[in-house]
């Protein structure tokens, strides 16, 4: 029974001292203070890719889009497709643990007691992962700084806290929950709000209380009353002030969708939509959305057949139902994301400078290069927006440079000059600079 | 025994006010005009005090001629050359008999201010609205946590509380903690079928909190496990997987005193295995199994949780505010809901959004139907639900504006409607103050409030709501039902440590060099030992207030023994009788002399007043002059009560001292820890004093055991428990309900063998009727409506 009480008290809700803050989303944060803002949200999708449908044949600025990234076609000037970065992190686990616990921490895992389908039992991750070392970063200053600083999110993730199902990390052993009810998210981005709204609209009634108890008591006893009363009436006051300083659309949300397969493509966008509504309210800069887990066996029966998706993601190249599955599978997902990034595309700026795109990175990854094979060569990096200033509308292959490097250029990017990120040994040769960072 | 309580020295005290009540009149005469032209100006014309000049009235228990004395030495203020000799005499003489000595009772019935809930009776009403079942749920009488073993370990790892395998059961039992270490043995007795040797253990129960407050709780463990508290469906703790070295888990969670908070840890011994062809195989041969649970209370250091802290029984969780609420008035010695502040009121607004929270969270949970299910029964549920938590939250009736409002905002706004009758119920002053409407249910609602400081249950709230709740004797039995609750038991252990000024937050340091050992886990084991002899006489067969006095029973666990010179059993807490030295029961426990010590030395001063007036019935004024107690290195010769008698010779001091010193050198016995001394600086210790006891009786007394002797026999010592027991309960003095309250619950008490569980079912009987202040505005506001009966039951 605390969950819902921890999220009032990050609301800043539950302390006494602070009713004026509550649900004053960038207010007290000198958020919108210097310079261009800067995002990076991270997309990752399970089981690995269908390479010959996720590649584009050549590279530099002249490629065509395979099927799974042609969904994406509208961004193709805006969108970085990073082919030849390999995780070779090694040590504990199976090939899926390694993949999504190594993902964004480039670090290896301890070892532990969750034996998978091969290799040894692993624990969780030596290390942090980089959205949350450059979140710390952005907290650590004011001008950076915002309400939540990450969002951690899911999409019907199961109820296991596995090395499996965890994507991101505040740091050695300490796995980060993603949210995947999109209630409970809008109750961290929004409940106070909410809370405040119904508050004012009973008041009139408490007052009325106040008044009416008031005549039937000793002329003392009506001092302490009218005294308490004066409190609330202050109360009051300063919500109306809250009301007028805070004016974000606040989204509607379908009600009564519970988590299940068939409800998956609607949680998805609910998901999207909520965490497109958080950056533009600018409550984080940093985000990642993870579609159920490493492993993740959803049944998508929304794309017209009911396979398990990493028993499909198991089924040889010869498989040509398989392939076909697999690749109307991450042209789904690619599907969803492109309507995030329009999303954002399409919302300017709260400071009329652009719109949100032009700020933010969207970057889609995988756990695995391919699914039958597990490999970790060639992890799906692509990269949509403006965010982190690369050098965009180029398909890219570089060779088998480990992912290490990669995750450096995020942090670089945000200005956080990290010298090592993750493994040390894998980060010679610094961040990557076919991005072209500015 | 020593004790005399007749003789010569009580005969004096007889003698002594014969001849106040018959001095001469001329001397009377002479004493009046002294008074009226010299003292009046500061004491008022009756003693009654000045505002902000002096306070206090002139009253007390002092005897005639050490008032007389001090008048000589000390008065006028500024000038005591100015009264002395026959003046002082005569002018000590009419203060005495004049106003001095006066029985207490007030011509007018004390006002007793509206008073809001206070901070426990808000926390524990919040969570009678939330969650009323859980204080609903029957605790049984067996102590320690459900415990299961299993064969083999689930595959996978699944945050959830699983159903294991009956077939796989291997022991079923009933454990005292959770600390069980097996080396890399199987589990003894055991026959583990697991092709690995590996196996699960599931604890089951509930964690009984000892005070309200944030608890961090401690798994130590090289193996995975997951724990839950309070909540089902999300563990406070998942480490169903294990991961690199760590083997030490903590995470906090709100705890709410005397109410019982389901608790559940899944532990499992996995071995690491890698596969080999698809296989598992062992990768380690041996792997060390242990657990270990312990808690940090609120003001405490980690420790096992102890056995009496522990249900067998899975109470349905408790909805526990985590605002922090600013603290209650204290300063008359009970918590009082008088004060109201802006920071008050935030508190209130805080709790009141997170409790609608809560409501939002679990709608469908608390209204029975879901999100998806039939919407006109949905809706009928909702204002069902919304309108009984605003009925409960006003002491059991709503009239039907706001019964309107409800279905109103609910047909309107739906699940929005629910949390606005929440809110709207908990921001209203017909919630935060009690009592101030006039429900037919109000006693129901007394009652409760006065005993665990919450809401009635359903039974007592329709008992009165059917109006059988009047008669004194419904209402006592009601009383004593509601007696075997845990938050009766809980507030009463509250008020112990106030009487005892033993309180959680009050910490004890003592020299490490003199007391080596001595340090906070230790001062905890005392707190244990003391609440579990409290509990024992409290709640046991024969609940007597003088056992608490005069007992030598002594709850040790080992540590305790050590440092206490007793036999080391290795077992846990355990009684054991003390016959050898001088006891007084609670009053020479060992927390108790220590709080009442300095870090190196013993304190007579500090154990002096707290008897002289939480126990003895004296009244004390507060010393007008910071006194810092001489340094011992000026007299390193004195024995500590040699220093004190030095330092408080004086005749000014002595008007205080005299009743303070002899109180506080009968425990010379004790220690600055408690312990029974012989010898104090190398002299043996003089425990022999001259004392006087507030109905006048002169004694001779040698150390606790006479102290004790005499303290059992006396009806002021019982008037003095049940005075502050009374105020600590319903937070207003006895004389709110007639100046002979506190006389008839005194003897009472005496009539009942100084039964403590009677003496709460009268106080609670009194406290659910109405005040004589309340009576006389009730009769007031019916002779204004000319209701003639109303008028002639007018006191």
């Amino acid at each position: 029974m605390q969950t819902r009480r921890d999220f009032v008290r990050q609301a800043g809700l539950s302390t006494a001292v602070t009713p004026f803050l509550w649900n004053l989303p960038s207010l007290g944060f000198a958020a919108n203070a210097a310079g261009p803002k800067q995002r990076l949200v991270v997309f990752f999708t399970p089981n690995g890719t269908v390479p010959k449908a996720f590649w584009p044949e050549s590279t530099g600025d002249d490629f065509t889009l395979p099927p799974i990234l042609e969904p994406l076609a509208a961004f193709q000037d805006r969108m970085l497709v990073v082919r030849g970065v390999n995780n070779d992190i090694g040590g504990e686990g199976d090939g899926h643990q390694r993949g999504i616990g190594c993902l964004l921490t480039g670090d290896e895992l301890f070892a532990g007691d969750l034996l998978g389908g091969g290799g040894t039992a692993a624990g969780w991750s030596r290390g942090i992962s980089i959205d949350q070392e450059i979140a710390n970063f952005l907290q650590a200053d004011a001008a950076t700084r915002t309400r939540f600083g990450s969002l951690v999110l899911g999409v019907l993730v199961p109820e296991k806290a596995n090395t499996w199902t965890r994507l991101s990390y505040a740091g050695p052993n300490k796995p980060l929950t993603p949210i995947d009810d999109p209630y409970r998210l809008f109750d961290k981005l929004y409940g106070a709000r909410e809370g405040r709204q119904k508050l004012a609209s009973i008041l009139d009634r408490v007052h009325a209380d106040f008044a009416a108890l008031g005549t039937k008591l000793s002329a003392e006893d009506r001092r302490t009353l009218d005294e308490h009363a004066e409190f609330v009436r202050g109360m009051e006051r300063s919500l109306d002030v809250q009301q007028s300083e805070v004016d974000h659309v606040v989204p509607e949300l379908e009600q009564g969708v519970r988590e299940s397969f068939a409800n998956t493509p609607k949680l998805f966008r609910m998901q999207n939509d909520l965490l497109a509504g958080a950056l533009a309210a600018d409550f984080a800069r940093v985000a990642t959305v993870q579609f159920s887990n490493s492993v993740g066996n959803v049944k998508m029966q929304w794309l017209g057949f009911g396979d398990s998706h990493h028993t499909l993601s198991h089924k040889p190249d010869r498989d040509d139902d398989a392939q076909k599955k697999l690749i109307t599978i991450n042209r789904y997902f690619a599907e969803e994301i492109a309507r995030f990034v329009d999303r954002l595309a399409s919302t300017p700026e709260p400071s009329g400078d652009g719109t949100l795109l032009d700020n933010t990175t969207v970057l889609w990854t995988n756990e695995l290069g391919k699914g039958n094979t597990h490999t970790h060569k060639d992890v799906p990096f692509v990269l949509v927006g403006g965010g982190l200033g690369f050098k965009t509308g180029r398909s890219l292959d570089l060779g088998g440079v480990p992912h290490n490097r990669l995750l450096m250029s995020l942090a670089h990017a945000f200005g956080h000059r990290v010298e090592t990120f993750g493994k040390a040994s894998f980060c010679k040769g610094g961040t990557v600079g076919e991005l072209g960072a500015a | 025994m020593s004790t005399r309580l007749s003789g010569p020295c009580a005969l004096t005290a007889v003698t002594l006010t014969f001849a106040a009540g018959t001095a001469l009149a001329a001397g009377d005469e002479r004493g009046r005009q002294i008074y009226a032209e010299e003292c009046a100006y500061c004491h008022g014309d009756k003693g009654e005090g000045v505002e902000d000049v002096y306070n206090f009235p002139l009253e007390g228990d002092t005897t005639l001629a050490t008032l007389t004395a001090y008048i000589d030495s000390s008065m006028p203020d500024g000038d005591p050359e100015y009264c002395v000799g026959e003046d002082a005499a005569s002018v000590a003489k009419f203060i005495f008999k004049e106003f001095y000595t006066r029985p207490t009772a007030p011509e007018t019935p004390p006002a007793v201010p509206l008073a809001r809930l206070t901070v426990s009776q808000y926390r524990q009403s919040l969570a009678d609205l939330l969650t009323p079942e859980n204080a609903a749920v029957d605790w049984g009488d067996t102590r320690g946590l459900r415990v299961g073993y299993f064969d083999g370990v689930p595959r996978g790892s699944v945050s959830r509380q699983l159903t294991l395998d009956k077939k796989k059961l291997l022991v079923e039992r009933t454990d005292a903690r959770v600390d069980v270490d097996f080396g890399t043995e199987t589990p003894a007795g055991m026959q583990i079928a697991d092709e690995f040797g590996e196996f699960t253990i599931v604890w089951e129960g509930s964690l009984v909190a000892p005070e309200t407050g944030t608890y961090d709780l401690r798994v130590e463990t090289p193996n995975s496990f997951q724990l839950w508290v309070n909540d089902a469906a999300e563990p406070l703790i998942d480490a169903g997987v294990r991961s690199g070295d760590q083997t030490e888990y903590t995470a906090s969670v709100e705890m709410l005193e005397g109410r019982a908070h389901p608790v559940r840890l899944q532990f499992f011994k996995r071995l690491r295995k890698k596969k080999v062809n698809g296989k598992p195989v062992l990768i380690e041969k041996t792997r060390p199994a242990s657990i270990r649970l312990s808690w940090r209370p609120p003001h405490g250091e980690y420790r096992p949780v102890a056995t009496h802290r522990l249900l067998p029984v899975s109470a349905p969780p408790v909805y526990v505010a985590s605002t922090s609420f600013p603290p209650d008035d204290r300063s008359l010695g009970y918590p009082r809901g008088t004060f109201v502040s802006e920071a008050w009121d935030e508190a209130t607004t805080s709790a009141a959004i997170a409790a609608a929270g809560f409501v939002e969270e679990h709608l469908d949970d608390l209204i029975g139907v879901a999100a998806d299910g039939p919407a006109e029964k949905r809706v009928r549920e909702m204002t069902a639900f919304a309108t009984d938590f605003v009925r409960r939250a006003f002491g059991g009736t709503v009239d039907d504006a706001t019964a309107a409002f409800v279905t109103d905002r609910v047909a309107t706004d739906g699940p929005d409607g629910v949390t606005m009758a929440v809110l709207y119920a908990l921001k209203s002053p017909r919630f935060l103050y009690p009592g101030i409407e006039r429900t037919p249910e109000l006693s129901a609602n007394r009652l409760a409030a006065v005993l665990g400081d919450s809401l009635p249950d359903g039974r007592a709230t329709k008992a009165a709501a059917d109006g059988r709740l009047r008669k004194p004797e419904v209402i006592a039995s009601e009383a004593r039902r509601m007696l075997d609750d845990p938050r009766t038991r809980a507030k009463l252990h509250r008020f112990f440590a106030s009487w005892l000024e033993v309180e959680r937050d009050v910490a004890l340091s003592k020299n490490e060099d003199l007391f080596p050992g001595f340090d906070a886990a230790v001062g905890h084991d005392l707190r244990t030992s003391l609440e579990l002899f409290l509990d024992d006489v409290a709640w046991g067969p024969r609940p007597d207030f003088r056992r608490l006095i005069d007992g030598s029973t002594f709850y040790v666990n080992d540590r305790l023994a050590e440092i206490y010179g007793l036999d080391q059993t290795g077992d846990g807490f355990r009684p054991v009788r003390v016959d050898d030295t001088p006891s007084a029961g609670v009053i020479t426990h060992p927390l108790v002399m220590a709080r009442h010590a300095h870090e190196r030395e013993t304190s007579p001063i500090h154990r002096g007043v707290f008897l002289a007036r939480r126990v003895m019935g004296h009244t004390l004024r507060p010393p007008q002059v910071d006194f810092e107690l001489i340094d011992p290195e000026l007299h390193p010769d004195m024995t500590m009560r040699e220093r004190v008698e030095l330092q408080t010779g004086e005749v000014n001091c002595m008007v205080c001292h005299e009743k303070i010193n002899p109180l506080g050198f009968v425990l010379e016995h004790f220690d600055a820890v408690g312990r029974f001394r012989k010898a104090d600086n190398g002299r043996p210790v003089d425990a022999s004093v001259d004392y006087r006891t507030p109905d006048g009786v002169a004694v001779r007394l040698d150390g606790a055991d006479d102290w004790a002797a005499l303290a059992v026999e006396s009806v002021s010592v019982r008037r003095t428990f049940a005075r502050q027991l009374f105020e600590y309960f319903a937070a207003r003095p006895p004389a709110a309900y007639g100046a002979a309250t506190l006389d008839r619950l005194t003897e009472r008490f005496t009539a009942n063998d100084c039964d403590i569980r009677e003496l709460l079912v009268e106080i609670a009987v009194t406290a659910a009727g109405d005040t004589e202040a309340e009576r006389i505005a009730m009769a007031a506001a019916a002779s204004d409506d000319g209701d003639p009966i109303a008028v002639a039951a007018r006191p």
